[in-house]
């Protein structure tokens, strides 16, 4: 079974560190003093220069006593620099920084045709466990001693592991029936040679835990809101990656993050939450105070308009994704099926394995995966990147053109049909590269107005003969099966939404809203999209790990959608009232 | 957050270097006040016709922890962390019958752990605080409902109470900070492990300073209030290399302090390390020892740790949990229905005493003022002429003991019964020489050529010791594979290193067997996350007849390449 989940919350206190790490994490200290790469220096790039030697020594000397030899060598090194302060009701509960290094040692036995990466069957379940060998937590300083004895150790246990496994695969081979399809283990790609400074991790932790306390009170006043959260977390990845095929890759990404929770239930038990991120690619670029209040006031607002909000009944009728919100539907529905190693893997459902050069999406829509934009308008994408995880370029990938599905996308693990990368192999540290999207790009041609979307909803429930129709305005998250056994459903979870009716009475705010369906059957039912693009930045989790991403799209006009009542939680109301109530103690 | 250091060495008498920050008025403490204010509210928690609480406790872990860790002269990691963690108690029911001890049902309940806010905000610790009372309240009416009803089911003979009464204490002493000179302290970790690029023989090696302090808050709805402050350091350095045949052999250095400075001067700390690695790289080197069944002489920190295994886990007083869930967990046997009977030699006293904080100038790990269920340690005879005579008891009581005797200890959970500091005498103490004699002696009387000593154990926490991920998980009852073994020659007194071997049917029956004891004490301390800090004190002892076999392991494959320091 298959699922794939993206997620903006993202933000709760502890989870923060807890999601994005493989290893154990380590607490570092705020020090400069690591002899880091020193930006600009012409070939000063000492981890570079000792991966690359232990590199080039293993693939000249490593063999097992029977000759076997790897083909295929890659050393990935990302030096991670996280800082954190998150507060509630006025008081920081986390302030912390922390940096580490994980280092990915890719090793391939065999050829370019049958390695010991090929899927063994029945053994597809392996891919989502972490990997046991490869990976290990490394110096976070470049003394050569010590970089290259984890370098030694790890590539030993790699090498050992690859080989072991290419043994089975070949057993495997003897034993079972010949797939229909005969792809490549692994893509022939031109090596990336590519260098950027170091980013250094700046991020004044006092001003923001000011800030934060400041803002945080503000929920001081809402004794019904039972958790709250305003936090800042900055991320540095530090990559360098060598490979025996002359990749040289050094890059650095930086991710900023400002999110804003707040949680409650409603009278009958239902947990309600809101929540609201801005995405920035540097501090200076995150907002201001003032933005920030605005916007945590809003989510407090909003949570507590949901408490009161009425409980929705299952309905299948029209309805709006507001853009956002349709970027959430567009990743999960269309984007996790497009990912090229679905297309092999015969556990998978394969929805669109056999439809390239047919139409999919009506004829108006065109999508494409483009991880090189950095912004789009005014806001950075978290899914940018330059070179992917097995040091391909990235690039733009038109998937859908006017309708019709036009390729997948593509890590170095070819596709019957595709036999190289179109640069979208990714991973979190510690994992296994599978394709992953970057900043998937849903454009239409039938684009109107907002206010046109909407008198077009309410001529479709009149059409069908409708009281009201729904507009979906955020989604934060959503789940989806592309596993053969499973269905092929997806639910994304919105958090607001509103009844649109009719007969022109003012929009109504409900709550405890699924939206389930197929998604096939969903695509054909576009009908038309607003002019209004936005950005929904999130973090996708699956096979690989958890990535950073995007999705822009307009908003969607949709002539059927089917609506299910949330399941409750089962947890009570508290029985004594908040202590933010209780006015006797204070 | 971080784990480790748990538990750590009270010291409260001996900080100068950690110096006190709060006042002695705990009214003034917001956390303190909001603790007690919620606590307060917390007593009238009702759920329909479910019973309001008949007892809660807040304890509060207020963790620093600064931990720098290295490998071949580099970083790893290095830095702070700071926690302050509520583990909340929460009783409804009666002392005879209440919603704890209960294994079975839908889940475990709730751990009643979570993370407070670490500024000392008073609404905003209150928030924390009410939600996680809130949390547990529910879980316990529900977990005293579905025990009650399997209750009604299961007939349990001698059923103990599930708590017992206990006075209140009242103790504020001083809170600590710590003062960590980071830079300094880096150098320090670097420099002992840069000594291993030296060693072209030792495969691996880890090297890593804890220090930590821990400010700890107490407060129960009997009334009991405690602030102390603990502080404790410990550096750890742990080597692995392979054997020729495979075998991947491992051994470690600890020190214990109650602050950076009283670490030992690197030199020292170095000296040290070239032992390691030489004994390490001569131990790789040496014999493998065939199946041997005669006595063996348990040296230094292998005795220490031998009592761990053997007695410290069997003498604690924890009842069989109700439930479904039969006990399965495996180690040594519960010892308590040996009272009375004769479990080591006559000439043993077992006995555990918190309170000393040194013993002969090394301070104990597991020292310790007041208990985590708020009770003043005291000494504990467990074993007296030989005979057990008591078991170490927290306020949950047993078959046999219905008070605690201030050993509730938590680790990452709820306080129950653990180990202080473990004292292991004998009123007949003799020098190594007088040992050694009677090791030979006693092979001679058994027709065997030749004795086996014993230094070492390789038993400590798969998790904790670096390098962690070689560690072999010793056979028969986790008693750990020795290292350092010896072949003492009855003819000549002569000795031969050998390796490669494990213990067969060793358990606690194995201590009626012991011969004779020695003049010096070795101490081992633990300092691990998943229980409470601990020592254990005892001398060297002969057993008239252990069991030693020849590993059957599947033997690790040798690393391909050289390794880059002896490129």
């Amino acid at each position: 079974m298959t699922a794939t989940a993206v997620a903006a919350e993202f933000v709760a206190r502890r989870l923060m560190f807890s999601l994005v790490l493989a290893l154990s994490v380590a607490a570092v200290g705020q020090g400069k003093a690591q002899s880091q790469v020193s930006p600009g220096e012409k070939d000063g790039h000492p981890l570079l220069r000792l991966m690359a030697e232990e590199l080039d020594f293993s693939m000249k000397k490593l063999t097992t006593d029977d000759g076997v030899r790897p083909y295929y060598l890659c050393y990935t090194m990302t030096h991670s620099s996280s800082a954190a302060v998150v507060g509630s009701l006025g008081a920081v509960e986390q302030d912390d920084f922390r940096t580490r290094r994980i280092l990915d040692v890719d090793v391939r036995v065999g050829d370019y045709v049958l390695d010991n990466t090929r899927q063994i069957r029945g053994g597809a379940g392996d891919r989502f466990s972490r990997r046991a060998d490869g990976v290990a937590q490394a110096p976070v300083e470049d003394n050569p001693l010590a970089v290259k004895q984890a370098l030694w150790q790890t590539t030993d246990a790699a090498f050992k592991s690859a080989v072991e496994r290419f043994q089975r695969v070949k057993t495997d081979l003897k034993t079972t029936v010949e797939d229909e399809h005969k792809s490549d283990d692994f893509s022939r790609e031109k090596p990336g040679v590519h260098f950027e400074a170091d980013a250094e991790l700046t991020l004044d932790r006092p001003a923001w835990a000011k800030r934060i306390r400041d803002i945080s009170r503000l929920a001081l006043k809402y004794p019904l809101i039972y958790e709250s959260s305003v936090a800042v977390v900055g991320t540095i990845n530090n990559r360098s990656m060598v490979t025996s095929e002359g990749g040289r890759i050094k890059t650095a990404q930086k991710l900023f993050r400002v999110a804003l929770s707040a949680t409650t239930k409603a009278e009958d038990g239902m947990d309600l939450s809101q929540n609201f991120i801005f995405d920035a690619t540097s501090e200076a670029r995150l907002p201001d105070e003032s933005q920030v209040r605005d916007a945590f006031q809003k989510v407090l607002d909003k949570v507590m308009a949901l408490r009161d909000a009425p409980l929705v009944e299952p309905y299948t009728g029209p309805a709006i994704l507001l853009n956002r919100a349709s970027g959430v539907f567009f990743h999960e529905i269309f984007g996790h099926r497009i990912e090229g190693h679905r297309q092999k893997d015969v556990e998978e459902g394969q929805t669109f394995t056999k439809m390239v050069g047919k139409p999919i999406l009506p004829e108006f829509l065109s999508v494409s995966d483009d991880p090189t934009m950095p912004r789009f308008a005014q806001e950075d994408l978290r899914g940018f990147y330059r070179f992917d995880d097995e040091g391909v370029p990235a690039s733009r990938v038109s998937l859908v053109d006017n309708g019709v599905l036009k390729t997948f996308l593509l890590s170095r693990s070819p596709v019957p049909g595709f036999p190289n990368s179109n640069g979208h192999g990714r991973r979190e540290p510690g994992r296994q590269v599978v394709s992953r999207q970057g900043n998937l790009i849903i454009d239409s041609k039938q684009a109107v107005p907002f206010t046109k979307l909407r008198e077009m909803l309410v001529g479709e429930c009149q059409k069908q003969n409708k009281p009201y129709g729904y507009l979906f305005e955020d989604i934060t998250g959503g789940f989806t099966t592309t596993a053969r056994g499973g269905p092929q459903a997806f639910k994304v979870l919105p958090v607001v939404v509103y009844r649109v009716y009719a007969d022109g009475r003012k929009d109504e705010l409900v709550r405890g809203v699924d939206i389930v369906g197929t998604p096939l059957s969903c695509f054909a039912k576009i009908l038309a999209t607003g002019d209004d693009p936005a950005v929904f930045n999130g973090t996708c989790g699956a096979e690989s790990g958890w990535v950073p991403v995007s999705a822009v799209s307009p908003s969607i006009l949709v002539g059927e959608i089917e609506i299910e009542k949330r399941e409750r939680a089962q947890d009570r109301l508290p029985i004594l009232p908040s202590p933010l109530a209780a006015k006797e103690d204070r | 957050m971080n784990p480790i250091l748990k538990s750590i060495v009270l010291s409260v008498c001996c900080c100068a270097a950690v110096i006190n920050a709060g006042a002695a008025d705990p009214a003034a403490d917001p956390l303190f006040k909001a603790l007690q204010d919620e606590m307060k509210r917390s007593m009238s928690l009702q759920l329909e016709e479910l019973a309001s609480p008949y007892f809660i406790q807040y304890a509060v872990d207020d963790t620093e922890i600064e931990r720098v860790t290295a490998s071949y002269g580099a970083l790893t990691t290095s830095g702070p962390s700071r926690s302050r963690t509520l583990q909340a108690q929460l009783r409804v029911g009666t002392m005879e019958l209440d919603n704890s001890n209960f294994v079975g049902g839908r889940g475990f309940g709730r751990r009643g752990s979570s993370e407070l806010p670490l500024d000392n905000d008073y609404l905003a610790l209150r928030q924390a605080i009410w939600r996680a009372t809130d949390g547990l309240y529910k879980g316990a009416v529900e977990m005293l409902t579905q025990k009650r009803a399997y209750l009604k089911d299961h007939t349990i003979e001698d059923r103990p109470h599930d708590f017992s009464k206990a006075t209140a204490t009242t103790a504020i002493l001083d809170t600590v900070t710590l003062s960590f000179d980071r830079k300094k302290w880096e150098d320090y970790v670097r420099q002992i492990s840069a000594q291993f690029s030296k060693h072209q023989h030792i495969q691996d090696s880890e090297v890593r300073l804890i220090a930590g302090v821990e400010n700890r808050y107490l407060v129960s709805s009997e009334g009991s209030r405690l602030r102390y402050g603990m502080a404790e350091v410990s550096l750890r350095i742990g080597a692995e290399t392979l054997a020729p045949d495979g075998e991947r052999m491992t051994d470690d250095l600890e020190y214990v302090a109650l602050t950076p400075e009283r670490l030992p001067p690197i030199s020292t700390v170095i000296a040290d390390v070239q032992r390691l690695a030489d004994r390490l790289t001569a131990a790789a080197k040496a014999p493998v020892l065939n199946d041997y069944s005669g006595p063996v002489l348990i040296e230094g920190l292998a005795s220490p740790l031998l009592f761990r295994q053997l007695l410290a886990r069997g003498i604690l007083g924890v009842p069989d949990p109700v439930g479904l869930a039969r006990r399965t967990t495996q180690g040594p046997e519960d010892l308590e229905k040996r009272l009375g009977k004769r479990i080591l030699p006559t000439t043993f006293t077992v006995y555990d005493d918190p309170r000393p904080q040194e013993f002969h100038g090394t301070p104990l790990a597991g020292h310790y003022l007041y208990d985590d269920e708020g009770l003043p340690a005291q000494r504990v005879e467990i074993v007296v002429g030989g005979k057990l005579q008591g078991m170490l008891m927290s306020r949950t009581p047993t078959k046999r003991f219905s008070q605690s005797n201030g050993h509730g200890r938590r680790g990452s959970d709820q306080a129950r019964a653990a180990v202080g500091n473990l004292f292991i005498e004998t009123s007949a103490p003799k020098s190594a020489a007088d040992l050694k004699k009677a090791l030979l002696k006693a092979a001679d009387d058994e027709g065997l050529e030749y004795g086996i000593r014993i230094e070492g154990l390789q038993s400590r926490d798969a998790s904790d010791s670096p390098p962690a991920r070689s560690r072999r998980v010793g056979s028969g009852r986790g008693v750990g594979d020795p290292v350092r073994v010896y072949k003492v020659y009855v003819a000549d007194g002569r000795e031969e290193l050998v390796r490669g071997c494990e213990f067969r049917g060793l358990d606690e029956r194995s201590m009626r067997r012991i011969l004779a004891a020695g003049n010096t004490p070795a101490i081992d301390n633990r300092v691990i996350s998943s229980t409470p800090s601990s020592s254990v004190i005892a001398p060297a002892v002969l057993f008239e007849e252990i069991e030693l076999t020849k590993i059957d392991r599947e033997s690790e494959r040798k690393p391909l390449l050289p390794s880059p320091q002896s490129r």
